[in-house]
């Protein structure tokens, strides 16, 4: 049919399909800052445009439904202020607020959060914060968990009605010793909408600093993300806004069947189907045994997966591929391949996976071993540590304390879905653009796959939609790379949400009996932990995500007195396989697995002895100087070696986050936990305390390459893999600082395995810590070569200066007797006039030890006694993650984190049933949490210094992730009594147990 | 596959097009349904220009045009607060902003709070050609067996009703696993409504006065189990609930006086 579209007042004639999508129409049109989260009924909202002023989902419009509308995108909103002779109004406010606040992270979202703000303020200049989160509800970001957002809105509006707005980078506040000695106010849930009432337009977090340090430019201000200007515009950042000629359009055939042999596969229709340009089964490609876990070599685990085979192990496991002219091509020959299944039995239930007699998923001949796995028994993976003498630490006990746990399978839920797209250049190499965390280990791990040499493949990583974990996998690059291959023409594959849920690699749900030996004084004096942990249909991460579990959480409670030198601890793991979507990494990685059992079962500990449950934790807590005693015993599956952790800031983190949510003048206080007029509610607040890992030591290593230009700008090019953290930012910071330039004289660029140095990827909370120790190293070398040159500069005017005397800062390079010369000069000269040479430096950096981040998270519940159900309040998260390098981004990280765990702790859980369908196949049943339902939230950063590190940095991405659920279950605890030992806290399992399973606990 | 677009400038005109039986078409109001779902599908026929987004708040009812977007009945002014509470539990922004209630309600399944809310209401429909009115009630069950025409045209419900609602949900905005909602007339009629489970929320209570809404509650959810929540708890809750609603009507009313 043929219409006229009104987008950013300019008509566009059309002709086009009547059951087109508006979506579909936009991003054919260019319109890129319309974003596709794979969602079908407009859950996401990252699609969102505006009609008439009003902001509605393009996914679930047709398109011409829009004619004789107006339609606007942010590509009209505003632009960069300085395109050269032509001058524009640079960004609109609420974009400028956005960048300032760190309210993007990904940035996936952002063009449809703008969007909805501009149609806020347009409508309301003055809108409160309920009115911001009811705006923002229609629009899911993983990242933020919308504190920031919020405050980029309500900033943005103050702004534009003229008012003055606080800075957004108070340096003063750096290096000032914080008490917060008065009781901060409780405003308790003071909105309908939640949220609280305490968001304000100031976005710099609170900042404890324990170890003084000297001020610093760059480091340690709230710098906006280096790619936050191009992300507020909607620019074509991301994998799908790519564009190719002759592109193909791939869709994958999935199996209906958990368990199933393919007894025939017939794709004569699906192949005379007219646009269809190949399809592929597994007698199509090479049978290669690989895993999908993105990992150093060697993979520490077993090579169980084929790109294509014979046999189904799961709902969701790869049939068959097709590449046709457009996607509803792809779709139509999905459904003319015909595919004759031999069902086999199911393997669902974990704890059965290693009965005599049970199906077993893996009996393949060409399954290839990893140390202790054994594919007869459904046994991914086995661990079996044992530190000190743990029997005899239980015969020393006074009490023996025993209980079983669970924790579910869960998803990452970025808001953009995994999108590859693969074609050859012009040297017949295969260019892979792909939406990964691990550029470099996808080339490597792909190559056998595909049949070709690594050097014959480029893997390109543009902006990431988030990812959390979820893409340090090597599972779509496949499709698109054989379809290539089949068909010669570029080739895209972008998953939809159902593929998502149904064929991606989610959280490991565990079960875990824990048992602890303690002394009537509270002492620990033996741990020990076996975790059931289950990988679904293939072992990808089964060994070293289960490690972690132990290997952090069990790493935190030593025992106090003589079992602080020598603890017993002892961790066993079985992983085992079953019919179910396979399990893979998710931020985190284990740790929050771990930390639900442990805290959990800490705090029973510390009721059962009557002791205060805060006294009782940091009483058996590693202390600062100690060695972490799992490093003499486990390193993912390589030879250890002991580390000392020199720094701790937990008690500081306990003392500050008290303070922050009033613990003192709540806990035991039987009116607190009262609802006046509500007598089927009660109040409780909980806390929890963890520790995570900063990179895997002896293994992780990054590369960093810096170069010097003309204008005295530097290129940094790195392999690591900033996902939306904001890494390539706290990156060039680290550059900037000891370079002594301004931030935006930092060109960013990341990854390109043909371009940049190698990078492990985006994971284990590596990247600020490992690729940045890389950068200092790189930008160390280019300094010293900038004052080598200055210093022959001076000597020919005349002006004697020893190298090491010269003072690199603002760009400048200054003598002692205060001659300066520009870096453009010291630029000119290296590149043009005397004694030429390339101002440069690469490096690398690879670390013998992990230090850990510590953290104390506190959680204020109320809970409905009648109904079971949970409404998360508050929560504080006080973080001890040494130097932080932006405390904003930073504190973006630490507010998205608690969101995904709050998730985690009250709703998020993947059930499939009695033939291994999954329930959750989109954002509906797959809930996550709007930005109108979320608790108040605050961060406080305890400043330890990490010697290790250049600038004293340690991890924060991962560790927000580990204390929420347990922190939530002990408030949860203090509200109603209600020991849990499963979550998500849904309704009915508190409420079975205050009426069903302990009936006495309601009084 | 959908071939054919239509945005009639009438009700008679889209109810033409809709009665043509050598076609399958289907109404959109915001097109949040139809724009996924077009398997069969060989036109649509648009209704924003059908003359199908009104409200009239004369005489005793409220009247609500089928192609009103829930954004617009958000912000009427004399809609019930209950009304607009539900509105905004369950549809963000950007949903309320393209779909229409009409449209809503009948695409929606057990787990609505909005169409139990109105159940209990006693929502009555009204249907096109021959302005055929069916009650909410008695349409839900059997869906568009029962329809008395091609086209909804109005949702109409008794203004000044007392009316409450309350759920369970994994959060606060999360699709609830149970819902009662509690109308209740002036001259004491009580509805109560049940939602969060199956394809279309029920009635479990419709009395002259509020006698028996927990045991009628219980019993109405006593086999209501499936992969979100067992029978045991939902005949449990309902009660509560239901007796929650009740209790929260009567504060009203007390306050009233």
């Amino acid at each position: 049919m043929e219409i006229k579209l009104n987008i950013n007042q300019q008509e566009y004639p059309l002709n086009l399909p009547a059951g087109e999508r508006l979506l579909d129409t936009l991003r054919r049109l260019g319109f890129f800052s319309i974003k596709n989260g794979g969602c079908e009924k407009g859950e996401c909202g990252a699609c969102t445009v505006l009609l008439d002023g009003k902001p509605v989902n393009s996914c679930t419009m047709l398109t011409a439904q829009a004619e004789g509308h107006l339609l606007s995108t942010v590509e009209a909103m505003g632009a960069h202020p300085d395109h050269g002779w032509k001058k524009t109004e640079g960004l609109h406010v609420i974009q400028q607020a956005f960048v300032e606040t760190g309210a993007i992270q990904c940035g996936y979202c952002t063009p449809a959060m703008v969007l909805v703000a501009k149609a806020l303020i347009d409508q309301n200049a003055n809108p409160d914060e309920c009115e911001v989160r009811d705006a923002l509800s229609a629009v899911l970001c993983r990242c933020t968990g919308y504190l920031k957002p919020v405050q980029a809105v309500l900033r943005a509006a103050a702004i534009l009605r003229g008012e003055q707005v606080p800075p957004i980078d108070e340096p003063i506040n750096i290096n000032e010793v914080i008490d917060f000695d008065g009781i901060p106010d409780d405003k308790g849930t003071s909105v309908p909408c939640s949220g609280g009432t305490l968001t304000e337009t100031k976005v710099f977090p609170k900042l404890k600093v324990v170890d003084a340090r000297s001020p610093m430019k760059t480091v340690g201000h709230a710098e906006p993300k280096v790619d936050a200007v191009k992300l507020v515009q909607g620019k074509p950042a991301f994998t799908a806004d790519y564009e190719k000629r002759d592109l193909l359009y791939a869709k994958v055939l999935h199996s209906p069947y958990a368990h199933a042999r393919i007894k025939k596969i017939d794709t004569t229709q699906a192949k005379a189907l007219p646009g269809v340009a190949a399809v592929l089964t597994w007698q199509d490609v090479p049978r290669v045994a690989y895993s999908t876990a993105g990992q150093s070599h060697p993979i520490p685990g077993p090579l169980d997966t084929f790109s294509l085979g014979n046999k189904m192990r799961f709902v969701g496991d790869k049939v068959a591929f097709v590449a046709a002219e457009t996607p509803e091509i792809a779709e139509a020959a999905l459904k003319l391949i015909k595919v004759d299944y031999e069902v086999l039995p199911h393997l669902l239930d974990p704890s059965k996976a290693m009965d005599e007699g049970a199906p077993v998923i893996h009996d393949e001949e060409d399954y290839v071993n990893f140390a202790d796995s054994d594919p007869t028994r459904n046994l991914a993976a086995e661990i079996r540590i044992d530190i000190g003498d743990v029997e005899k630490g239980f015969k020393e006990a006074d009490q023996i304390f025993e209980e079983e746990y669970e924790v579910p399978k869960v998803h990452q839920a970025y808001i953009e879905p995994h999108v590859v797209m693969s074609y050859w250049d012009e040297d017949d190499r295969l260019v892979i653009i792909t939406s990964t965390q691990v550029p470099f280990h996808v080339r490597r791990q792909i190559a056998p796959v595909l049949g070709l040499p690594i050097k014959r493949i480029r893997v390109i990583k543009p902006r990431i939609g988030g990812g959390f974990g979820g893409k340090q996998e090597v599972m779509i690059e496949d499709v698109a790379g054989h379809l290539t291959i089949a068909s010669g023409r570029p080739v895209i594959y972008e998953m939809t949400r159902e593929e998502e849920f149904i064929a991606a690699r989610p959280r490991h749900p565990m079960r875990i009996k824990i048992k602890t030996g303690v002394k009537d004084d509270g002492t620990i004096t033996a741990n020990e932990m076996y975790c059931l942990s289950d990988t679904g249909a293939y072992g990808c991460h089964a060994l070293t995500v289960a490690g972690n579990t132990g290997h952090k959480s069990m790493a935190l409670y030593v025992g106090d007195g003589p079992y602080r030198k020598d603890p017993n601890i002892r961790f066993y793991s079985d992983v085992v396989y079953t019919n179910t979507v396979p399990s893979g990494a998710y931020r985190g990685y284990g740790v929050p697995q771990g930390f639900w059992p442990v805290d959990r079962h800490m705090e029973s500990i510390a009721r059962a002895l009557k002791m205060d449950p805060i006294a009782f934790r940091l009483k058996n807590a590693l202390h600062a100087g100690e060695i972490h005693p799992f490093s003499k015993a486990w390193s993912e599956g390589r030879e250890p070696k002991p580390e000392t952790i020199y720094t701790i800031g937990l008690e500081e983190c306990v003392r500050q986050g008290r303070m922050m949510i009033g613990w003192d003048q709540k806990y035991q206080n039987q009116q607190w936990h009262l609802v006046p007029g509500k007598d089927h509610l009660r109040k409780g607040i909980g806390v929890a305390m963890v520790m995570q890992g900063t990179a895997i030591p002896y293994l992780d290593m990054g590369g960093a390459s810096i170069k010097m230009n003309d204008d005295g700008s530097f290129n940094l090019l790195v392999g690591a893999t900033d996902l939306g953290t904001g890494s390539d930012t706290v990156l060039a910071q680290m550059a900037a600082e000891t370079l002594g330039v301004p931030l935006d004289d930092i060109l960013v660029y990341s990854s390109d395995t043909d371009f940049t140095p190698f990078d492990k990827g985006a994971y284990a909370s590596s990247t600020t810590y490992i690729s940045g120790a890389a950068v200092v190293k790189a930008a160390e070398k280019v300094a010293e070569r900038i004052r080598v040159r200055a210093a022959m500069m001076f000597a020919e005017e005349g002006i004697d200066v020893e190298t090491t005397d010269i003072t690199l800062a603002d760009g400048k390079a200054y003598a002692p007797t205060n001659d300066i010369l520009t870096f453009e000069d010291i630029a000119l000269n290296s590149l043009h006039q005397i004694d030429q040479e390339q101002i440069m430096g690469v490096a690398s950096h690879m670390s013998p030890v992990a230090p850990p981040p510590f953290a104390a998270q506190f959680a204020e519940v109320t809970v409905d006694i009648e109904s079971g159900m949970v409404t998360v309040d508050k929560l504080v998260m006080a973080v001890d993650s040494g130097v932080i390098i932006n405390p904003v981004t930073a504190s973006g990280q630490i507010e998205g984190g608690m969101a995904q765990a709050l998730g985690y702790a009250v709703s998020e859980e993947m059930v499939f049933d009695d033939k291994g369908q999954l329930r959750e196949k989109d954002f509906v049943d797959y809930h996550i949490f709007r930005a109108d339902e979320m608790p108040e939230m605050t961060t406080v950063f305890v400043e330890t210094y990490e010697p290790s590190h250049p600038f004293g940095a340690k991890a924060v991405a991962e560790i927000p992730l580990d204390g929420v659920a347990p922190a939530v279950g002990n408030a949860i605890l203090d509200a109603c009594g209600v020991s849990l030992k499963k979550i998500p806290a849904i309704p009915e399992r508190i409420w079975r147990e205050l009426n069903v399973d302990h009936p006495e606990r309601e009084a | 596959m959908i071939k054919d677009y239509f945005r009639p400038k009438s009700i008679e005109e889209a109810v033409g097009l809709l009665q043509d039986p050598q076609k399958k078409r289907t109404p959109i109001g915001g097109g949040t349904t139809v724009s996924r779902h077009q398997d069969g599908l060989s036109g649509v026929v648009d209704l924003q220009n059908a003359g199908l987004d009104f409200i009239l708040a004369t005489g005793q009812y409220i009247q609500v045009g089928a192609a009103t977007r829930l954004e617009t009945v958000l912000s009427y002014p004399e809609i019930d607060l209950e009304m607009k509470r539900a509105i905004k539990i369950e549809a963000n922004q950007n949903i309320r902003n393209a779909a229409t209630l009409g449209g809503w309600l009948i695409s929606s399944d057990g787990r609505s709070i909005l169409s139990t809310l109105l159940l209990a209401m006693d929502t009555i429909m009204s249907w096109e050609p021959g302005t055929q009115k069916i009650h909410f009630g008695d349409w839900l069950p059997l869906r568009s067996d029962v329809s008395p025409g091609v086209l909804l045209h109005e949702l109409a419900w008794l203004k000044g009703l007392n009316v409450a609602f309350e759920y369970v949900a994994r959060s606060p905005k999360d699709q609830p696993v149970l819902i009662a909602a509690v109308a209740q007339w002036g001259s004491g009629r009580t509805r109560v409504a049940l939602g969060g489970f199956g394809d279309a929320p029920i009635i479990a209570l419709d009395g002259p006065d509020d006698n028996g809404v927990d045991l009628a509650s219980r019993d109405a959810y006593i086999a209501a189990e499936d992969a979100w929540a067992t029978a045991l708890y939902r005949r449990d809750v309902a009660a509560k609930l239901a007796m929650r609603c009740l209790n929260r009507i009567n504060a009203i009313k007390g306050n009233e006086v």
